[in-house]
């Protein structure tokens, strides 16, 4: 299992501070260099749940898919969105295949 | 509309952004990192000899775009801004209207409360929207930040309304005149730094920005200031055609702003 594996593994587990911290670190040396954010529900975010269950597909430069994480961080029992964690990326518009 | 250049628009900004600053006892303007407010930042360093004499606030719903954070980070450093981030919650019931209309508006009369601003600089312009159209250069709200539309001052040669009856705070729109094209220009001429979402990649760019869940893309392929200015000079879209919030109904915008919208 590759480190960005590993990682993700643990942030789908815990989406914590600590987790994404650690994710952030090693989102350029994997080879990451866009995201695209698939809203839950149609981006219709009526509940909890269509946030929680959010994505954020990480793209490297030739538009394959290398992971999906979750779009937000949890905080004892606060959420919070963790785009900020994402900085460097640059987003994925319209269709690259 | 009559035409105006540049130079006359940037002047009358100035004037009313040093006029905000004289008048107010503690003033701050809104950040958004986008088009309009960025330059707002612009003139306001050309007004103060290249310091933006105030606090900068950015309402965080903590979902906007990476992009967006990084363009607060590089920039905040690179002109010194007093930035306050001001964390919006994160609630369900969040997209559109709900997320404008609630949150936002809450966010930002916890921290104007804390701070005790009395002014609030926001870069707003007539042609963006109907109700926009409907603003004052300086427009007061009442404590809980209701702007009564119906019963405004006049402004008449140039003495704004600068006076507050109630424990609210007075809107500055130093912008109100511009429009898209005009704030592109100035861009061009002035070289403003400037988010990197409104320019084309694989054939999309962000027109207006908002946060990730309410804002999409239009496909263009303006990649720098020139050909945005270009594609504007012949574009028949709507300004605000890739925001969720404005097409729910005609008078969103309307109930928005009445109750404290931005």
């Amino acid at each position: 299992m590759s480190n960005i594996e590993k990682l993700t593994e643990a942030l789908r587990r815990t989406p914590n501070d600590k987790n994404w911290k650690s994710f952030s670190k090693n989102l350029k040396k994997s080879g990451i260099e866009y995201y695209k954010i698939i809203f839950a529900n149609e981006g219709k975010l009526n509940r909890m749940q269509d946030i929680t269950k959010s994505i954020v597909e990480l793209y490297d430069s030739k538009y394959r898919l290398i992971t999906t994480v979750p779009l937000f961080i949890k905080t004892g029992k606060k959420v919070d969105g963790a785009t900020s964690y994402l900085i460097g990326l640059s987003v994925l518009n319209g269709d690259q295949k | 509309m009559i035409k105006q250049d540049l130079k006359s628009l940037e002047e009358k900004s100035i004037y009313i952004i040093r006029e905000a600053k004289l008048k107010f006892n503690n003033v701050a303007a809104l950040w958004s990192m986008g088009k309009d407010s960025t330059t707002m930042l612009a003139l306001t360093r050309k007004a103060f000899l290249g310091k933006v004499p105030f606090p900068v606030i950015h309402i965080d719903n903590s979902i906007d775009f990476p992009e967006t954070y990084k363009f607060r980070q590089d920039l905040a450093k690179k002109w010194h801004l007093n930035l306050i981030v001001a964390r919006s919650e994160i609630k369900p019931d969040l997209v559109g209207s709900a997320c404008c209309g609630k949150n936002k508006p809450e966010t930002l009369k916890k921290v104007m409360k804390e701070h005790g601003f009395d002014a609030l600089i926001v870069s707003i312009r007539r042609d963006e929207h109907g109700i926009r159209s409907k603003e004052r250069y300086m427009s007061p709200r009442d404590k809980e930040f209701r702007w009564d539309f119906k019963n405004q001052p006049a402004e008449l040669w140039d003495d704004y309304s600068s006076k507050l009856d109630t424990a609210g705070h007075v809107r500055v729109h130093p912008l109100l005149d511009w429009n898209e094209i005009d704030i592109w220009r100035y861009i061009k001429q002035e070289n403003i730094p400037m988010n990197p979402l409104y320019f084309s990649r694989n054939g999309y760019r962000y027109r207006s920005l908002g946060c990730t869940h309410c804002t999409i893309p239009i496909k263009s392929g303006a990649k720098n200031v020139s050909e945005i200015i270009k594609e504007l000079e012949t574009t028949k879209t709507e300004e605000r055609s890739g925001r969720s919030m404005d097409k729910e109904n005609e008078y969103v915008m309307q109930r928005l702003r009445e109750f404290g919208y931005m």
